[in-house]
């Protein structure tokens, strides 16, 4: 993505508080996953090249929104349930992947959205800054043609991010709308160390 | 709990709602019957139902991102892709595009190409992630199709010429192949009917079906219920000749059925039936009848010249030359002991020249008649009565010669008895003399009668009026 085009002229703390926020999804994403697939051996890696924001990602997707005053995120996952079912097997106690419904796949999804929203929560709340957390929904990948990806600047700072999680035998992708309501509460989380045993934690969830 | 934690309490319901409404509509998307798709414009599948998956053989994920042209011939492809290009690029937002195409279908029982009507439209996206995209609607009319295929079959193989007649008058649709051999005629679709059906025929047309014809225009574009009396006066047996020889034509029967929509007779179902080899028979069969009356006729005429041949029309008795075959047949017979017995009376009515001459031939021919009437009246087949020749009669029966005698004496009485009237007061009595004799094997006719009349002279120099036998 061109970041000129997407920075415009934004201030540069404005544009660190973009940045930041993109590395602090990013980050729960990746961690949650390594926990939640009890693979370590996972890594971030950008989209391809030739990647437009609204492209059909997974067969399915899960959806959840991280929402407070300050900050709007949708963060989204795009799976194949074939993909989901072989990762999911292990957690509901089946012998391979075949024993896995299609709904207990969409549920290790759902599951995996809720640990990410929950852990970019517990990373605010570090510095303040209240969110609350909503339901995970899932719905199929192509209605991902109907989203608006539009970017703005003022009075909300609106944008994307979209990334890959790959293993060595499967690869998944990610995206989150992040919608910037009052940069000013975000201020802290310039400076903000995300700290790998932060990340990690096993708080319960106060999901609403 | 803070404004955002309600807020986020009630979006939480809504989204139970929503995910339920979710699953419920991706359900109905997936049971749409037929092929239902989203394709985008590098022709990908982005959205397949069950129903597409099912006969692909594939699942969801196999499905998404294949590209459509794998589900197509490849003439049929270009196509298809041409109409994809058609939609998207269309100035109306509504655009859709209907037609006809085969699809390659995969199921385990199956690997063939079934035959689909398509319907494509636009779909309006919010990103240009997919670029733009089409939705795909297909009904499998293969069923329809291998329906329509046997019937037209049918059609080809009956020996009729079906055919459609459009409101100007022109042939519309034809549903058999016979039909252009029997109207000699290869391009039938827009011809006017008057050339390729009646003309060849007006030869052989009266007055009044030529008349008929302008009543099949005058009933077409009009009200249903004036089509009756248009019908009757439709031609409904043409003789179809477009060949150099006046015999070599077609006897057509024509029948009409009204094909109508909002009471309007839009087009008329023409039924030709070749009923030429059924007329030629009929002819044939004329012909034969008459035949066989003429042959009847003259059967009974031949009948009426050999029964005046072997019947004496003055006595009824058989004449001479009946004698020599129906005597040879009773001869041949007992000598082969088909029959036990065959007799001979031998009869000759005593002074006869003497009445002839004194009363005439008029009176003469009187007794003879009479006479006759008594040998006739005793002699029941398959007795053999014959007038031999002047007053001689010669009777043969199956019988053995004390059965002829009591025949020859029973005539003979009969005989004396009578009374001829021959005018003027004169009333006159007969008698006659008989040899009767038994046939002996292997004696011919010759010698049987030479026997017979010799007992008949005995009988004549014993006095007359008596019957001398040799048993």
């Amino acid at each position: 993505m061109n970041s000129n085009k997407l920075n415009g002229n934004l201030p540069p703390e404005v544009r660190a508080v973009k940045e930041k926020l993109r590395e602090l999804i990013r980050h729960a994403a990746l961690s949650r996953l390594k926990n939640h697939a009890d693979a370590s051996e996972i890594e971030v890696r950008e989209m391809d090249s030739g990647f437009t924001p609204g492209k059909i990602l997974a067969s399915n997707m899960v959806f959840i929104l991280v929402s407070g005053d300050a900050l709007r995120i949708t963060f989204k996952v795009h799976f194949n349930t074939r993909m989901a079912k072989k990762l999911a097997f292990r957690i509901f106690g089946g012998m391979s992947a075949e024993d896995i419904s299609e709904k207990q796949a969409i549920d290790y999804f759902k599951e995996y959205g809720n640990l990410v929203a929950g852990s970019v929560i517990t990373h605010f709340g570090n510095f303040g800054v209240e969110l609350g957390i909503s339901l995970p929904l899932c719905t199929r990948g192509f209605y991902e043609v109907f989203s608006d990806y539009s970017e703005t600047q003022f009075p909300v700072v609106t944008y994307s991010d979209f990334w890959e999680l790959a293993a060595n035998d499967f690869s998944l992708s990610c995206s989150a709308l992040i919608e910037i309501l009052d940069v000013a509460k975000l201020g802290r989380l310039i400076d903000y160390e995300i700290d790998e045993a932060t990340a990690d934690d096993g708080e319960e969830m106060d999901f609403l | 709990m803070s404004r955002i934690n309600f807020d986020l309490q009630a979006s939480h319901k809504m989204l139970m709602l929503l995910d339920e409404a979710n699953v419920n509509t991706e359900s109905i998307i997936d049971r749409i019957p037929g092929v239902f798709l989203i394709v985008n414009e590098h022709h990908e599948v982005l959205r397949a139902n069950v129903d597409f998956m099912d006969l692909v053989a594939l699942d969801a994920e196999d499905v998404f991102r294949m590209p459509l042209s794998t589900f197509f011939p490849n003439e049929s492809w270009k196509i298809f892709a041409h109409n994809i290009k058609q939609v998207l690029n269309s100035e109306n937002s509504d655009a859709l595009l209907r037609f006809e195409m085969s699809m390659v279908v995969a199921r385990c029982d199956e690997h063939a190409e079934r035959q689909f009507h398509w319907t494509i439209t636009r779909r309006n996206v919010k990103n240009d992630g997919e670029g733009r995209l089409v939705t795909v609607f297909g009904d499998d009319i293969s069923a329809m199709r291998a329906a329509e295929r046997r019937l037209a079959k049918v059609f080809n193989s009956i020996p009729l010429g079906i055919f459609t007649l459009n409101k100007d008058g022109t042939i519309g649709d034809s549903f058999s192949s016979c039909l252009e051999s029997m109207l000699d005629c290869g391009k039938l679709a827009g011809a006017a009917i008057e050339e390729v059906l009646f003309k060849p025929a007006l030869a052989h047309m009266t007055e009044e079906s030529i008349d008929g014809i302008k009543a099949i225009r005058a009933c077409l574009g009009k009200s249903e219920l004036d089509y009756g009396k248009h019908s009757m006066r439709f031609p409904t047996e043409i003789f179809h000749n477009t060949k150099p020889d006046p015999d070599d034509g077609l006897w057509l029967r024509i029948t009409y059925q009204p094909i109508v929509f909002n009471q309007i007779v839009e087009q008329l179902l023409i039924i030709l039936e070749d009923r030429t080899a059924i007329v030629n028979a009929e002819q044939e069969m004329l012909v034969a009848a008459q035949d066989r009356e003429k042959a009847i006729a003259l059967e009974k005429q031949s009948l009426a010249v050999y029964e005046s041949a072997i019947r004496d029309p003055l006595t009824r008795l058989y004449t001479r030359l009946y004698m020599k075959d129906a005597v040879a047949a009773l001869l041949w017979k007992h000598d082969r002991n088909e029959i036990p017995d065959l007799s001979m009376v031998m009869f000759d009515i005593d002074h006869f020249k003497r009445v002839n001459d004194t009363y005439g031939h008029k009176s003469g021919d009187l007794i003879l008649a009479r006479v006759g009437g008594v040998i006739f009246d005793h002699s029941p087949d398959p007795v053999i009565p014959i007038r031999f020749g002047g007053e001689e009669f010669v009777v043969f029966m199956p019988a053995d010669g004390g059965a002829a005698l009591t025949f020859a004496e029973a005539v003979r009485k009969e005989i004396e008895m009578l009374q001829f009237d021959l005018g003027g007061g004169i009333v006159i009595q007969i008698t006659t003399s008989c040899g009767v004799t038994a046939h002996r094997k292997r004696e011919v006719l010759e010698d049987f009668m030479h026997r017979a009349d010799s007992l008949l002279y005995m009988a004549k120099a014993g006095g007359r009026n008596q019957s001398v036998f040799e048993l």
